[in-house]
């Protein structure tokens, strides 16, 4: 969904150390307002971006919309402050988002949600339930192209009745089936005997402890 | 923790639970997904995505609409392009406009809280729209702005004034989101009134 495949040498670090360098960079570019270093900085996350062998095109289609808003900011900072601040806050920027899409971009799907389900394993002693999470991270993936249907279709008809521009007309229907959907496949999720409840400490009990 | 007695009653209560939980993350991911709503006489359309985080917290109440903007940012996060025009990433998140995003978790818990506590109980039509209309508004606007407005000053080093100046253009279309909203969460809980815990045996 997010690209054809990740090549390139970033993909064989770890996604926890890449979330890990990520934090600290992103404590890092705040603390430095030096326009030197944050020159370097912004040509080492270039060369990150360039790294995950990312096509140049698509690259480009994805900082467009940043690079509209990096440059109002540093209009609207040079013509009030100096333009070295403006330009230190603009690269600041810049090389953060950069980063941030580094790892994106030579991380796979499947490593980020086994990263989240490791970081989230330690809640089960506050009382949440991992499982229960997983569930439904997996299940919101499935329903969203049927979601999208559905708004289709009750767009459709609420046009056929001449309800053009009633957005409640939409919504509503929609609300209501997709309501109902959820009852049904909770229904069918219990009559599987689906049980994604922590079991009353059996055996898993072994690996936390 | 719970006797074996209550347990399947419980188990099956989870599960409904999570199931709307990722119902919903679904539909405000769906969402952003299609093709623009267009209000009246206004021809700017509005993303809806907002939409479905207001929608989230006043059907679902405070812990499952906030949890189903967790999950749906958590897949975000994690790298799948389902936010309004195919953005998504950890880039979305560390940008200037991220704190509006991260706004959207305590505004649907705020929008959650009051109108399953306050809002949804006041009686007479109009004292409830005008109570609903006010708990979105307060969540879906007051609360998200709350994040949105410093993030972008502390990210960018703009001034607040500017941040909060710019932030301006998209109050019309967002107190417009409010309204549809409320139309249509006050529709759905009329005839899906246990939603909220409230009344379950007027339902039955």
């Amino acid at each position: 969904m997010t690209g054809p495949q990740r090549t390139g040498p970033l993909t064989r670090i770890p996604a926890g150390y890449k979330f890990a360098f990520l934090f600290a960079a992103s404590l890092g570019i705040y603390a430095v307002t030096h326009l030197g270093v944050q020159t370097a900085v912004f040509v080492l996350a270039v060369a990150a971006a360039v790294l995950t062998r990312t096509p140049v095109a698509r690259l480009v289609r994805m900082l467009l919309g940043l690079l509209v808003i990096v440059g109002i900011v540093f209009l609207t900072l040079g013509f009030t402050t100096t333009w070295e601040a403006a330009a230190v806050s603009a690269l600041r920027l810049l090389s953060l988002c950069l980063f941030a899409w580094a790892v994106s971009l030579s991380t796979t799907f499947s490593e980020m949600l086994t990263l989240f389900e490791r970081l989230l394993a330690p809640t089960r002693h506050l009382g949440l339930n991992p499982a229960q999470m997983s569930l439904a991270l997996s299940m919101t993936i499935r329903f969203i192209p049927q979601i999208r249907t559905q708004y289709l279709e009750v767009r459709e008809a609420q046009f056929a009745r001449g309800l053009h521009n009633s957005p409640v007309a939409v919504l509503v229907p929609l609300l209501v089936r997709t309501l109902e959907s959820a009852q049904e496949i909770a229904a069918a999720l219990d009559a599987r005997c689906y049980d994604s409840a922590t079991p009353p400490r059996a055996a898993p009990r072994t690996t936390t402890d | 923790m719970t006797a074996m007695t209550s347990r399947t009653t419980d188990s099956s209560q989870t599960t409904q639970n999570t199931v709307l939980v990722a119902v919903f993350a679904a539909l405000i991911a769906a969402l952003g997904l299609v093709p623009p709503i267009t209000v009246g006489i206004i021809p700017v359309p509005i993303t809806l995505q907002t939409l479905g985080v207001m929608l989230a917290g006043a059907l679902l109440g405070p812990v499952r609409g906030m949890l189903s903007v967790v999950v749906l940012q958590a897949l975000v996060l994690a790298g799948l392009p389902l936010l309004a025009g195919g953005r998504g990433g950890l880039g979305v998140f560390l940008g200037p406009t991220g704190g509006y995003l991260v706004g959207w978790i305590p505004a649907a818990l705020v929008i959650g809280a009051l109108v399953q506590y306050w809002a949804i109980r006041r009686t007479g039509r109009a004292a409830r729209f005008t109570a609903v209309l006010m708990s979105v508004v307060v969540g879906g606007i007051v609360v998200i702005y709350a994040f949105g407005i410093p993030w972008t000053a502390v990210v960018t080093g703009l001034p607040l004034s500017t941040s909060a100046l710019g932030a301006l253009v998209f109050i019309p279309g967002d107190l417009l989101k409010a309204v549809v909203a409320t139309l249509a969460a006050i529709n759905v809980h009329r005839s899906y009134r246990r939603l909220l815990g409230g009344t379950p045996t007027a339902a039955r």
